[in-house]
């Protein structure tokens, strides 16, 4: 697999992060261009319109620069930066959700109280499948499951972090990966190649 | 190595330490797991199981990944961003709060009065509702900013413009102003009005170009190209191009006046244009500009009239050219300007 784990990302990321506070926008264009790619992808996934998903990280990076100095450190640009664009896309969601006229009442809850705001949102993707950008075998999970799994074997971050986008707990992440790959396991038929013994790579 | 003894294939992929012995394999781990095999061979099967998940993942990632933004719609974006960001002051000047970017249209239906509609696939925008959207400039100060709906505006000094309400598709785009600015305002496709309201006065266009100015309890509009209509406590009129119109609450009518409208724009060519002005109505517009006070102390010049164009670049090189060109003399007295 291609995806190298978050911890071990250049330390050059960290030093672009910090110029980037100092207000260099060169280095400010590196990180664009070193993450565009993975947040499009990933903003795709949860949101299946390239407009608003180009959008969402257009106001993240923006956003980014206007706050810049007073951004802290930060562990990983790659998972602020899939936070960020998470939040706005959530939000942007939310929001067109309650505004289209007649289905406020049936609806969506008058405040989006605990488990739910996810679970409508999953509502609303699941309904709202225009493109097919994303036609995978995973697209047959739940669309939690799926972000679960794309996060953590896709984009490498660790299950603190997952914890933290999901907006649950290090252990629930955990159960959701580990749920997701339950059910995938059942929904794919296992092609046992000609293993012999030892690691598959 | 205890903890494995019983993992099913779904929970060795869940590992930490399993997935990164796979992806990053080093002696350590290898040997880790050929030891553990050897002494819970049971759990050979789940294993391998695990890894066959393992590729299957690898062959979902690669479809994943090659899911990409076009270079040239990157490139696109990155400069919608760079052009963002450079409105935005630099640091924050005294006393005055930074703006927050403006939100974006996804395509924005660019054209101005007398140009053809680009191509418009619908429009929405990301904003938390609630969210204002306002922009300032201080005294000396004039800019130009971009409203997500692809209006320009030139703010000039000592001016505030905030976005009011939310700003949603098929409905009005409204702002209000408080000092000057000019405006070439966009047509939307469902024609969409905008709207600006300032100093008792509602200013209703389709797609234009206009100046608003709602200083010193006057609000003066003057209308460049384009259609608008003006509308205050109770009376309405529809202005035409080359018009200027003036409403106060001492005199509370829409009044059409002589000065030509394409002078009430100069500012933002950085000029400043008379026509038979008298000085006491300059030494308000120095005041509104740099926010400086001024003060005539020679009677005589009250009736004084300029006519001529003169620089707004600083406040120096206008004093300079009042003396040179006009004749009137400009001496600081403290934080007043005095003319003689």
């Amino acid at each position: 697999m291609a995806t190298t784990p978050v911890s071990l990302e250049r330390t050059d990321d960290r030093i672009l992060w910090s110029r980037v506070r100092s207000g260099d926008l060169a280095a400010f264009q590196a990180v664009y261009q070193q993450h565009v790619q993975t947040l499009y992808r990933y903003g795709l996934s949860l949101w299946p319109d390239p407009d608003g998903v180009m959008d969402a990280i257009h106001d993240v990076f923006v956003d980014v620069w206007a706050k810049r100095e007073r951004l802290g450190e930060t562990d990983s640009v790659k998972f602020y930066l899939i936070k960020s664009v998470k939040n706005r896309i959530f939000n942007a969601l939310e929001s067109r959700r309650r505004w289209r006229p007649g289905e406020l009442a049936a609806d969506s809850p008058a405040v989006p109280s605990d488990p739910s705001p996810e679970d409508e949102w999953v509502r609303h993707q699941e309904t709202d499948q225009q493109t097919d950008h994303l036609h995978q075998r995973l697209g047959q999970l739940p669309a939690r499951q799926q972000e679960a799994l794309r996060l953590r074997f896709f984009e490498g971050l660790d299950y603190r972090q997952i914890a933290e986008v999901l907006q649950i707990n290090q252990q629930s992440a955990h159960n959701l990966v580990f749920r997701a790959l339950e059910a995938l396991r059942r929904q794919w038929p296992l092609v046992l190649l000609g293993l012999v013994g030892g690691l598959f790579w | 190595m205890n903890r494995y003894a019983a993992f099913s294939a779904p929970e060795f992929v869940a590992d930490a330490y399993f997935l990164q012995s796979h992806l990053a394999p080093d002696a350590e781990s290898t040997a880790f797991w050929q030891a553990f095999l050897a002494e819970y061979p049971d759990r050979r099967g789940a294993y391998q199981e695990a890894q066959v998940l393992l590729g299957q993942l690898a062959e979902e990632q690669a479809q994943y990944t090659a899911i990409q933004l076009p270079p040239d719609s990157q490139r696109a974006l990155w400069q919608r961003i760079e052009h963002q960001v450079q409105a935005l002051p630099i640091g924050t000047a005294a006393g005055r709060r930074v703006v927050f970017p403006a939100r974006r249209w996804s395509l924005y239906a660019a054209a101005l009065v007398g140009l053809l509609l680009l191509s418009v696939a619908g429009w929405w925008w990301l904003q938390r509702p609630g969210t204002p959207v306002a922009y300032q400039t201080a005294y000396g100060e004039t800019r130009r900013v971009q409203l997500p709906d692809g209006t320009q505006v030139w703010l000039n000094a000592n001016s505030r413009l905030s976005l009011s309400g939310d700003w949603q598709p098929g409905q009005d785009r409204s702002v209000t102003l408080d000092g000057e600015a000019f405006f070439e305002v966009t047509h939307q496709t469902h024609h969409e009005r905008f709207v600006v309201s300032g100093g008792g006065v509602r200013v209703e266009v389709l797609g234009t170009k206009f100046n608003v100015n709602t200083r010193r309890e006057r609000t003066r509009v003057a209308l460049r190209e384009g259609r608008v209509k003006l509308a205050a406590e109770g009376t309405s009129l529809i202005m035409q191009p080359g018009e200027t119109v003036e409403w106060s609450p001492k005199r509370p009518q829409l009044a059409k006046t002589a000065a030509p409208a394409e002078n009430a724009a100069a500012w933002t060519s950085q000029r400043l244009v008379f026509d038979q002005t008298p000085l006491p109505e300059v030494a308000q517009l120095i005041e509104d500009q740099f926010g400086t006070r001024v003060e005539i102390a020679n009677p005589a010049l009250l009736d004084k009239r300029l006519t001529g164009e003169i620089s707004l670049a600083n406040e120096a090189l206008l004093l300079e050219a009042l003396e040179t060109i006009y004749g009137v003399r400009a001496r600081r007295d403290g934080t007043t300007l005095r003319l003689e």
